[in-house]
């Protein structure tokens, strides 16, 4: 690897050769400036783009809709606006020397624009006319809220995405699935890319313990998403499966998200500034009797001031963004962010602290080839309280009252757990660059070079005193993960007459990942001190080093006819360095084809604007680092070296290959105020890698990755945005977004079914994965007396019964914006999603310890007034009978994602060019259909992101309230 | 060409070169940590081999000694059901097959590790093997592996292979005790000789020679102990009897409500250590309908890192003693047992039997006693039975309605073609 370590500093070289300071740019011209506005609103349009077509002069209008750029040479020009859910709008005008030129321009809604510019899942960037797939896109100007995380952004946004997981602590991040389960034995996490640089989307590692009973802390998984400052995000594309993502190969199969940036503009500098405040409280997660399920006294201001108002548990936020963008002439653009966030969680413990700042500059070193620079640093401090299925933590102590490991429930005996500390620092830092050259008019060759760096310290001290360990324990955890990454892509134009056109384009890709980290652990402290790892008598280490590699190449070709028939045929084909040695390079095709029929001369114009798409292409997920390879475990035995078996090894491992078909329409009617996406996509995994258990009697006990499975999903992605009312004083746009998605197993390849954990199973002929379990078969019957627990078993009871997929099968999204006078707005996004199951492990495990548990009052007060149970009330509420497969439940709900008001203050603030308030709720209500307390949205002490979540003794994520005050200047 | 134009040429080729010399970088990557097969291959590494095996049975007792207990009340359950816990199953003697997957799979590979390490030595040291203490140690984990699963384990299942009779463990046991006295002997180890000979008699006697289970007893002194060790080095490791009864948080399991709460208050029996607390009075959840129980905690195993014996002298006093009474020897089976219990470090008073009744239950008892706690009481109880020996023990001690062993898993069952 030292050679490519060598050429790789080469290649920095040449970059940073490449950013030698531009030649003397064009100076004098004439400065064109003006207003963009909403044609129906007058209200000002931010964020659009504003160019002169052919030239490299533009800029960008801010938040007041205003633009200006300077430079501009003597002559006729066109100039033409494109801003997202808008018809692009040109004008022409000439200039005449030095004399500054205003041009407004009035912009009409167009949500579904054929002629908008993508990039993700394309080789180079093509207009969505010519793409065949479904692209699904967030602009962060649609957003209306104040955004708490990138993950909150994303989520009940965009038909097939889902975001779940997470609990109420500090740190919690959020799972991202596209189009649900991909892969029933790796991450189905999507790749994720920010500004062409390919990043982290896997979890952080949890503040617990290596070794022994790890889940001594909170057990809970920061997502490296959510280091993303959300007030630099211009806009988020997600491409959702195989068919989209072939150009990505392998590793692509759980789709993609590539995040873009904002970025500065030709002009003076244009301040923007932000500032947040609010708080985080708790909603209702238990029965009306115990709303908080036994957390009332242990929630951060419990004790505090509000104390007389009852039960407040809740913690404040508060945080500021300052963004400064601009432009030096023609060929330096540049914008500085800087963020700081403050954000108290709902338990004592939890506070998250982050601090961030972003450089994005573009500039043109030489002529014909334009630089963009990006980089970002992100340094989060998380202090966390112990909580999870952590027999020191908060939450399983509260919730098993006087079962619990103290003894007893007093509030004060329980919390000494706070004298644990759980801190977490992060440094992350991303740096891009990619070079455009431009030789020629038809072609252009451009080269990413990434480089992703998170660094965390996980610190977890039970001082010496602290319940259960009176002589105290510490660990810290250093771990890295860094992803080098390349992108080059060429692209050719041919145009043949005037009909005919071909791009051709062909690039590599090189993705280098390494994660790392050292433990340091130790007990027995001799002293009450404050503590080191050093402090220890007993002194436990370890480490872990694992590199990936991916390298690929690729090729497509984009033919057009008439620009208004596109098929593209491509393939990509990848080697990774944890294939199997008797594993060669991987092939993944695609093709698609897109037909605008609106612009056929039979189209009837009242029919609005019709793209009909199709796509089928094929991306793959490769295996572990250790897969493929047969080792052993070095353990240690009392000091001396040992070893033992550790993994079995399959020399002929592969990446599954998920191969999907897409097809589609993008139509929009009555001049863009009705706008509809449909896709009906159908994907099929095969030589899907499934743990195939070992046989224990071999010795190896873990089971081994093989690719022996075949599993197929299918659904329809509708969006539907509609714009009801637009009138000066009034309008009114709603959304609706509607996700099916069913899977089936189709073949096991000859292994049995098997288990994924957390009651999650892989059965031929079900969903992948189900939830397997212990039905009851006549809960609302009447046990007779005398009846035995054995006999209330056998007879009530199915074993092994299939409940259903873990994953929803139904998403329903549905948004409204009112606007109103001065252009005041309100808007609402909820969100019911259904069809799935899942296993709610805390109440199992307080009955089993005959807690008086909240769900069975009702049970309990039958009891003392000698009256029959029912059969359900028997098995789940009496200590001897409940089983923990028992506790499955439909996991339907209804949530309210953010309730936001917005109230434009123009220039209403001195010195400002405009300014904006922003009340903003999120996560304000829920309603669940099937389990009584909990949010099914909860995760486990697995975290986010394990193939089945299940729910454990945690809190789950508060209601956040925040307002934010919007300037710009 | 212009020394200018030369360098806007390779400006402009710089990336272009870059990215076509990645494309020739290998999509190797070597990870450091977990060791590959092939480097076992080597002389250096059998310590580590066989220590990985002995480690393996080391776990494997913890987890069987554990909930054997559990089944044959050596213990009563406190509370807990999930980590360290006792499930409610097996609180009321039912070993599920669901449940005992941990104990097989891992009894499964303490005799796997310790038979491929043994076959590794003798493949990698050729005849030199003969006399190497090292492949004496690995035949010793092997013979003490494989009498674990036939005293344990109902059925008989190697490497994949069909079910088979449990007997066939102690087939395999034996024999590899009978090479490593061999190796022992000529590695000139008189204490890896002596463990041989004393897990060979234990074996030879579960498999009805009681000739040679008596000649081998013979031949190890009262004094000898074999133990497996226990470390703090991390959880897997702690003997797991101690820490599951130990405040830790735990107290999962009591001595209260057993046949040796009983003997131990009325003899004093050191050998049935247990102690209370003044301040925790009861285990750490629910019993069933018992509720909250007391909690005696054991101290035979009295931290981390207590040891578990597997073979004593003393254990060999008491084959002798049951070899005597399976000859109608009362006395002199009496006499055995009576030594051990007068002697010294024990200090208590003797018992008599007149009848073969009496003796045997005398017999059943003191090897409860003496062998609390180390793994043993399931497959005395087996043996007992299948021979009908007589001596019927108290309701306390009775197994009526219990499991007598642990079952073959479903994670055998379900992925072995041939079971």
């Amino acid at each position: 690897m030292s050679f490519c370590r060598q050429w790789l500093s080469l290649g920095a070289l040449a970059i940073a050769s490449l950013a030698t300071p531009p030649s003397a740019a064009a100076q004098g011209g004439a400065t064109v400036r003006g207003t963009v506005t909403n044609a129906s609103t007058s209200a000002p349009v931010a964020g659009a783009q504003v160019f002169v077509v052919g030239t490299r002069f533009g800029g960008m209008t801010a938040s007041d809709g205003r633009y200006t750029f300077a430079g501009v040479p003597e002559g006729t020009i066109v100039v033409r606006i494109r801003a997202l859910g808008y018809q692009p709008v040109e004008k022409t005008v000439t200039i005449a020397g030095t004399a500054p030129v205003t041009l407004d321009f009035t912009v009409t809604s167009a949500p579904v624009s054929l002629d908008e510019v993508v990039v993700t899942g394309t080789a180079g960037s093509a207009r969505k006319r010519e793409v065949g797939n479904s692209i699904g896109q967030v602009k962060i100007a649609d957003a209306p809220e104040v955004p708490s995380t990138v993950s909150q952004m994303l989520n009940g946004r965009l038909a097939g995405v889902s975001i779940a997981g997470g609990t109420g602590n500090s740190g919690s991040g959020q799972a991202i699935r596209l189009r649900g389960t991909t892969s029933v034995a790796l991450t189905n996490q999507p790749l994720i890319y920010i500004d062409g640089v390919r990043t982290r989307s896997d979890e952080y590692p949890r503040n617990g313990i290596f070794t022994g009973t790890t889940q001594r802390g909170a057990n809970v998984y920061a997502s490296p998403l959510n280091d993303i400052n959300p007030d630099d995000i211009e806009r988020i594309e997600v491409v959702k499966g195989a068919a989209a993502a072939t150009l990505f190969g392998t590793d692509a199969a759980a789709g993609v998200i590539q995040i873009f940036t904002k970025r500065g503009q030709q002009g003076r500098a244009k301040w923007q500034a932000q500032f947040n405040t609010g708080y985080n409280q708790m909603q209702k997660f238990g029965t009306d009797e115990a709303p908080f399920i036994f957390m009332d006294p242990f929630f951060r201001n419990s004790a505090g001031f509000l104390e007389n108002l009852g039960a407040n548990p809740m913690g404040t936020r508060y945080g500021s963004n300052v963004q400064v963008s601009g432009g030096q002439g023609e060929n330096l653009k540049y914008l500085v962010s800087l963020g700081a966030d403050k954000n108290d969680g709902v338990l004592p413990n939890d506070r998250e602290k982050k601090y961030l700042v972003r450089t994005n500059v573009d500039f043109m070193p030489i002529p014909k080839i334009a630089v963009s620079w990006n980089s970002s640093f992100n340094n989060t401090l998380i202090s966390q309280t112990p909580a999870g299925n952590n027999a020191q933590g908060v939450t399983l102590n509260a919730f098993r009252r006087d079962r619990n490991y103290f003894g007893n429930a007093n509030a004060d005996t329980i919390a000494r757990v706070f004298e644990q500390q759980l801190n977490s620092q992060i440094d992350r830092m991303i740096l891009g660059s990619t070079a455009t050259w431009t030789p020629i008019a038809n072609f252009n060759s451009r080269f990413t070079i990434g480089y992703d760096r998170a660094a965390l310290e996980n610190r977890n001290v039970r001082p010496y005193g602290f319940p259960a360990v009176p002589l105290g324990v510490i660990q810290n955890q250093r771990w890295s993960n860094q992803t080098i990454s390349t992108d080059w892509v060429n692209s050719y134009d041919f145009n043949l007459g005037s009909d005919f056109k071909i791009t051709a384009s062909a690039g590599t890709q090189y993705v280098n990942s390494q994660v790392s980290d050292v433990v340091g652990f130790s007990e027995n402290f001799p002293s009450p001190t404050v503590p080191t790892v050093a402090s220890g008598s007993n002194k436990l280490s370890d480490e872990n080093r694992q590199r990936v590699i991916t390298g690929g190449a690729f090729a497509q070709s984009l033919f057009g006819f008439k620009d208004r028939f596109f098929l593209t045929v491509g393939a990509r084909i990848d080697g990774n360095s944890a294939f199997g040695k008797d594993f060669g390079f991987q092939t993944y095709p695609k093709v698609s084809g897109s037909w605008v029929t609106s612009e056929e001369g039979f189209w009837n114009q009242n029919l609005g604007t019709l793209k009909l798409r199709a796509a089928y292409g094929s991306a793959g997920r490769a295996p572990g680092a250790f897969a493929a390879v047969q080792t052993w475990n070095p353990v240690g035995w009392g000091g001396q070296p040992a070893v033992r078996p550790l993994n079995l090894g399959n020399a002929d491992l592969g990446p599954e290959r998920t191969t999907e078909m897409e097809l589609g329409f993008d139509h929009s009617i009555f001049d863009g105020r009705l706008n509809t996406d449909f896709t009906y996509f159908r994907a099929k995994t095969t030589d899907a890698l499934f743990f195939v258990r070992s046989i224990p009697t071999n010795g190896f006990l873990n089971s081994v990755l093989d690719n022996v499975g075949e599993m197929e999903k299918s659904g329809l992605e509708i969006a539907i945005n509609g714009t009801i009312v637009d009138r000066p004083m009034l309008g009114i746009q709603a959304g609706l977004n509607i996700t099916t998605n069913d899977s089936k197993v189709l073949s096991l390849g000859g292994a049995q079914a098997f288990s994924v954990g957390n009651k999650g199973w892989v059965i031929e002929g079900e969903q992948a994965p189900v939830i397997r379990g212990m039905k009851i078969k006549n809960p609302n019957d009447l046990v007779p007396a005398g009846t035995t627990g054995a006999q209330l078993l056998a007879n009530n009871v199915e074993n092994n019964a299939i409940f259903g997929p873990a994953q929803p099968t139904r998403i329903i999204g549905g948004s409204l914006n009112v606007r109103t006078w001065k252009n005041i707005s309100i808007s609402a996004r909820g969100e019911f999603q259904g069809g799935h199951f899942i296993n709610e492990d805390a109440s199992f495990q307080a009955i089993t310890r005959s807690v008086l548990w909240p769900t069975c009052e009702g049970t309990y007060k039958k009891q003392a007034a000698n009256q029959q149970l029912t059969v359900k009330e028997s098995l789940m509420c009496v200590a001897a009978n409940a089983r923990s497969d028992m506790f499955v439940f439909a996991a339907d709900f209804f949530k309210v994602r953010d309730i936001t008001l917005t109230i434009p203050m123009g220039r209403f603030i001195p010195g400002t060019t405009s300014s904006s308030l922003v009340f903003s709720a999120q996560n304000i209500f829920r309603k669940n259909n099937g389990m009584d307390i909990f949010d099914p949205e909860m995760s486990g002490n697995d975290g986010f992101n394990p193939t089945v979540r299940y729910i454990s003794e945690h809190i789950p994520a508060p209601a956040v309230f925040l307002s934010s005050l919007r300037i710009s200047f | 060409m212009t020394m200018t134009t030369s360098l806007n040429i390779s400006r402009r080729l710089a990336p272009i070169a870059l990215v076509g010399s990645l494309a020739g970088c290998a999509l190797d990557a070597t990870n450091p940590g977990p060791i590959q097969s092939e480097f076992l291959e080597t002389r250096a590494a059998l310590t580590a081999v066989v220590n990985g095996a002995g480690r393996d049975l080391a776990e494997a007792l913890n987890w069987v000694s554990y909930t054997g207990a559990a089944v044959a009340r050596e213990l009563h359950p406190a509370g807990s059901t999930g980590s360290f816990g006792i499930t409610p199953q097996q609180q009321a003697g039912k070993i599920m097959p669901d449940d005992d997957a941990t104990h097989w799979n891992l009894s499964q590979r303490a005799r796997w590790t310790a038979e491929d390490g043994v076959a590794r030595i003798k493949r990698i040291l050729g005849t030199a093997a003969n006399n190497n203490g090292t492949l004496a140690q690995g035949l010793i984990w092997t013979g003490y592996a494989n009498r674990m699963l036939g005293e344990n384990f109902c059925d008989g299942v190697i490497n994949g292979g069909p079910k088979t009779p449990s007997t066939v463990y102690y087939e395999r046991a034996e024999a590899a005790f009978t090479e490593a006295i061999a190796v022992a002997q000529a590695a000139n180890n008189a204490t890896l000789v002596s463990a041989a000979t004393a897990g060979r008699a234990s074996v030879r006697l579960n498999r009805g020679n009681t000739a040679g289970a008596a000649s081998d007893a013979a031949a190890v002194a009262s004094t000898f102990a074999y133990r497996m060790p226990y470390y703090t080095t991390d959880l897997d490791q702690y003997n797991r009897i101690y820490w599951a009864g130990a405040n830790q948080p735990y107290r999962a399991h009591t001595v209260w409500n057993t046949y040796f709460e009983g003997v131990r208050k009325s003899t004093r029996d050191p050998r049935i250590a247990f102690d209370s607390s003044a301040t925790i009075l009861v285990g750490d959840a629910a019993v069933g309908n018992l509720g909250r129980v007391r909690w005696y905690f054991q101290t035979k195993h009295s931290s981390q890192t207590s040891n578990i014996n597997l073979s004593t002298g003393w254990e060999m006093r008491l084959i002798e003693a049951e070899v005597k009474l399976i000859n109608n020897d009362i006395p002199g089976a009496m006499a055995l047992i009576n030594a051990r219990r007068t002697s010294t470090a024990v200090n208590v008073p003797a018992v008599t039997a007149t009848t073969a009744e009496d003796a045997w239950l005398a017999l059943k008892r003191e090897r409860f006693i003496e062998l609390w706690l180390e793994a043993r009481r399931l497959g005395d109880l087996r043996r007992w039975t299948a021979a009908n020996r007589p001596g019927t023990l108290g309701p306390l001690e009775t197994m009526a309605g219990r499991d007598l062993c642990f079952s073959t898993p479903l994670s055998e069952i379900e992925t072995n073609p041939n079971f």
